[in-house]
């Protein structure tokens, strides 16, 4: 019985080798990079969602398109008009116009609801690759758009969804010598901007949580300097600093239990970084050096803290342990380096660079090492990293006294470089995390 | 013995195949879950998929496999494991390793050859060469005999001109001997070498397999050639370091049998969007032209995609 068993496996065996001795192996490493043709046709739309309809394909083609990993193909190119989110596409013809990947999708409105369904479709193979649909009320049909282009872009690219998020900034009107400065807030590709706060104090560095829709932000009023945090779904603010020297830069801790800030030594000749608990309001100092320590922001898994320091005479990066031990300098280029910003991801902190050249955004690893300048000009500040890691926005002032600041973003490979729209002059970025 | 061997084979065989026919189909494609919103979601159903990977114009195809629609139009069914495995044990050039290849007769010559045979012509060399001398010993005997008055110009004169007619016939007999050297040493090199044969094999080598190695790999080599010119590199697999095997058949013409799978069933994004893009090139750049008479090493294929490199 054994003998019978063993002539069986090896029959097994002998004849599971002779198929695989008929395999070519070979190993693509290389390719194109190009932007993926995508064909998005009208969404569908029922009666009195038409409107919706028309702008939910368009958002989803423009985030598509300023990610820079896609094409979106002009409508006016199709040559099949789909016209039931049940038909069939004929792949043939999406095949002639180039397309790579189609989605398709419908719009129906339901009272003050609004319903978004899409399929996405790879055209080559014809395969199915992904749908869904989301229900929600009408005046948030834009976020549904973000949903749908973040699904394409997650299956197509890789990455990590990015595009349902939004971005608070600081507003500036008014002449260059006497800048009004408001915080406001929109969706990350510009729209749904408004005004939060009325200009009468000066706001500065308003920082997202990274696990909430609350922000952090410092007030220098007449008197007092505090440190407020703000929901913005629910508009409700709240004092958790009040300090009688300026307070600057404060940002969550990662938990978003913990707000980490710098604030002035009495003499106001130097500053240092403290920990802020939001339970229990207690201060805590973490750096205690004669020079200006700011600018401090943790790692994603809360260890470290990355901050800037003029301790060598210039301004220079270093990186401690979350409590304040192991101070190590970390930038070591010519020039000096400011508001270091860790990725999300952990693999880089992003940074202002003040040299011959004018003021660039860059990118290090946490150590230093790999140091890349994404972008290089008069003046450029202010990193802020989108939530999956792959694009940096920052704000960019031009010369003159009609000039002002304006937002831009970047992806880390340094190419596709884009304005980001807004009314008027706008500084001082914050993305905030996906929203759910 | 060896009917009760031959019994048992095909009771095998028959049980294998048997076993092979009711497997269970392979799993459908899956579909990632969507990332819930705020609000109310509903995946689209299971009805979407099924007529994503219908056939063009035909929209009453119940086959919710998309890897089959391509296959149903235009080429003839994928073999059956069952096929191949008839194919494998039928096939000469996956002959059981235990059978011996029969040798070449160049491929082992006899090591002793080159030397016994250049000793063998030494000593003929000798023998002729002590022959010559011999001859001319006597002639010089009788020409002293007969003409003892010629003035001793003359008879060196002559001495001279036979002495180079020797030198003549000796280099003769050396060439000669000296080719047939030659010609033993040149075939006993060649199976030396050979066997000695090692690295990247040649038009001709045999693998383990019985396949033609060099072959395989030229047509892997135009394989990849072809496919990078189609394969759009997924953002994030530009950086990251992923490794996706895809396996597909081609058809006689060229065409891709079926749709290409990949091998493994990771849920890491980074590879699902390689892997998209991966057989959407196999896809793509189909109608590959290959040597025919070569089909049984292009028809089945195994091509990993690891694009670590940011363009070709």
């Amino acid at each position: 019985m054994t003998y019978l068993f063993r002539r069986f496996i090896i029959l097994i065996i002998a004849a599971f080798c002779a198929t695989q001795a008929f395999a070519v192996n070979g190993t693509v490493t290389s390719g194109k990079i190009d932007p993926l043709p995508i064909a998005i046709t009208p969404f569908i739309a029922s009666a009195g969602a038409e409107n919706d309809a028309a702008t939910i394909s368009g958002v989803i083609a423009n985030d598509l398109a300023r990610s820079g990993y896609f094409k979106p193909l002009p409508p006016d190119s199709f040559i099949e008009k789909i016209t039931g989110f049940d038909q069939q596409p004929n792949f043939g013809s999406w095949s002639q116009v180039k397309a790579q990947a189609l989605v398709v999708g419908s719009v129906t409105g339901a009272g003050e609801k609004v319903t978004v369904a899409f399929k996405l479709y790879d055209v080559n193979t014809q395969a199915f690759l992904g749908g869904s649909s989301f229900t929600a009320p009408s005046k948030l049909s834009r976020r549904l758009a973000h949903k749908v282009a973040d699904m394409v872009y997650n299956k197509i690219t890789g990455f990590a969804p990015y595009f349902d998020t939004r971005i608070v900034y600081i507003d500036e009107s008014g002449p260059k010598n006497a800048r009004i400065k408001k915080l406001a807030m929109m969706d990350q590709d510009g729209f749904n901007a408004r005004v939060v706060s009325n200009g009468k104090d000066l706001l500065l560095t308003p920082r997202f949580s990274p696990t909430t829709q609350d922000i952090t932000y410092a007030s220098i009023g007449s008197d007092t300097s505090r440190v407020f945090i703000y929901n913005i779904d629910t508009g409700q603010k709240e004092i958790v600093g009040d300090f009688k020297n300026m307070s600057f830069a404060p940002r969550f801790s990662p938990d978003g239990q913990k707000v980490i800030l710098s604030l002035l030594t009495d003499d106001g000749r130097d500053a240092n970084i403290y920990q802020l608990d939001l339970r229990s309001r207690q201060t805590q100092q973490i750096t205690n050096v004669p020079a200006i320590n700011t600018a401090p922001c943790y790692s994603p898994d809360g260890s470290k803290i990355a901050f800037e320091s003029d301790r060598g005479g210039t301004q220079q990066i270093y990186v401690m342990n979350s409590d304040g031990s192991n101070q190590q300098r970390v930038s070591f280029g010519d020039g000096r380096y400011s508001t270091p910003v860790w990725s999300p991801d952990g693999k880089y902190i992003a940074f202002t660079k003040q040299s011959a050249g004018g003021f660039g955004i860059g990118v290090m690893n946490p150590d230093g090492s790999g140091e890349r300048i994404l972008t290089e000009g008069f003046h450029n500040e202010g990193p802020t990293w989108s939530p999956n890691s792959r694009v940096i926005m920052f704000f960019r002032d031009t010369r003159g006294d009609t000039g002002g600041a304006q937002l831009w973003s970047v992806d880390i490979s340094g190419y596709n470089e884009q304005r980001v729209p807004t009314s008027g002059f706008a500084s001082d970025p914050a993305w905030s995390p996906l929203l759910k | 013995m060896k009917r009760s061997f031959v019994i048992s084979f095909f009771v095998h065989l028959g049980l294998i195949l048997s076993a092979l026919l009711v497997l269970p189909a392979p799993p459908p494609f899956k579909v990632a879950e969507p990332t819930p919103i705020t609000v109310d979601i509903s995946t689209i159903s299971d009805k979407v998929q099924q007529q994503a990977t219908t056939k063009d114009d035909v929209p009453d195809v119940k086959d919710n496999a998309p890897k089959e629609s391509k296959a149903k139009e235009d080429a003839p069914p994928a073999p059956k494991v069952a096929d191949k495995v008839k194919l494998a044990a039928h096939e000469p050039k996956a002959a059981p390793p235990e059978d011996p290849v029969p040798p070449e007769p160049k491929a082992d010559p006899p090591p002793k050859l080159k030397t016994s045979d250049t000793k063998a012509l030494d000593q003929m060399l000798a023998d002729d060469a002590a022959k010559q001398a011999d001859e001319q010993k006597k002639l010089d005997d009788q020409k002293k005999a007969a003409d003892e008055k010629k003035k001793a110009e003359e008879k060196k004169k002559a001495d001279d001109k036979k002495k180079a007619d020797q030198k003549k016939k000796l280099d003769a007999v050396l060439a000669d001997a000296q080719l047939k050297l030659s010609k033993i040493a040149g075939e006993s090199a060649a199976p030396a070498k050979a066997s000695a044969k090692t690295g990247t094999p040649k038009h001709g080598d045999k693998n383990a397999q019985g396949t033609d190695a060099a072959a395989s790999a030229t047509i892997a080599s135009a394989l990849v050639s072809k496919v990078k010119g189609c394969f759009n590199i997924p953002p994030a697999a530009r950086e990251a370091n992923v490794s996706v095997p895809i396996h597909f058949i081609l058809n006689r013409d060229g065409s891709v049998q079926g749709q290409p799978e990949e091998q493994g069933n990771s849920a890491d994004p980074v590879v699902q969007a390689t892997a998209r893009a991966a057989i959407s090139a196999i896809v793509e750049c189909q109608m590959y032209d290959l040597p025919a008479d070569q089909y049984d090493l292009w028809k089945d294929n195994v091509l990993d995609f690891n694009p670590t490199q940011l363009s070709g």
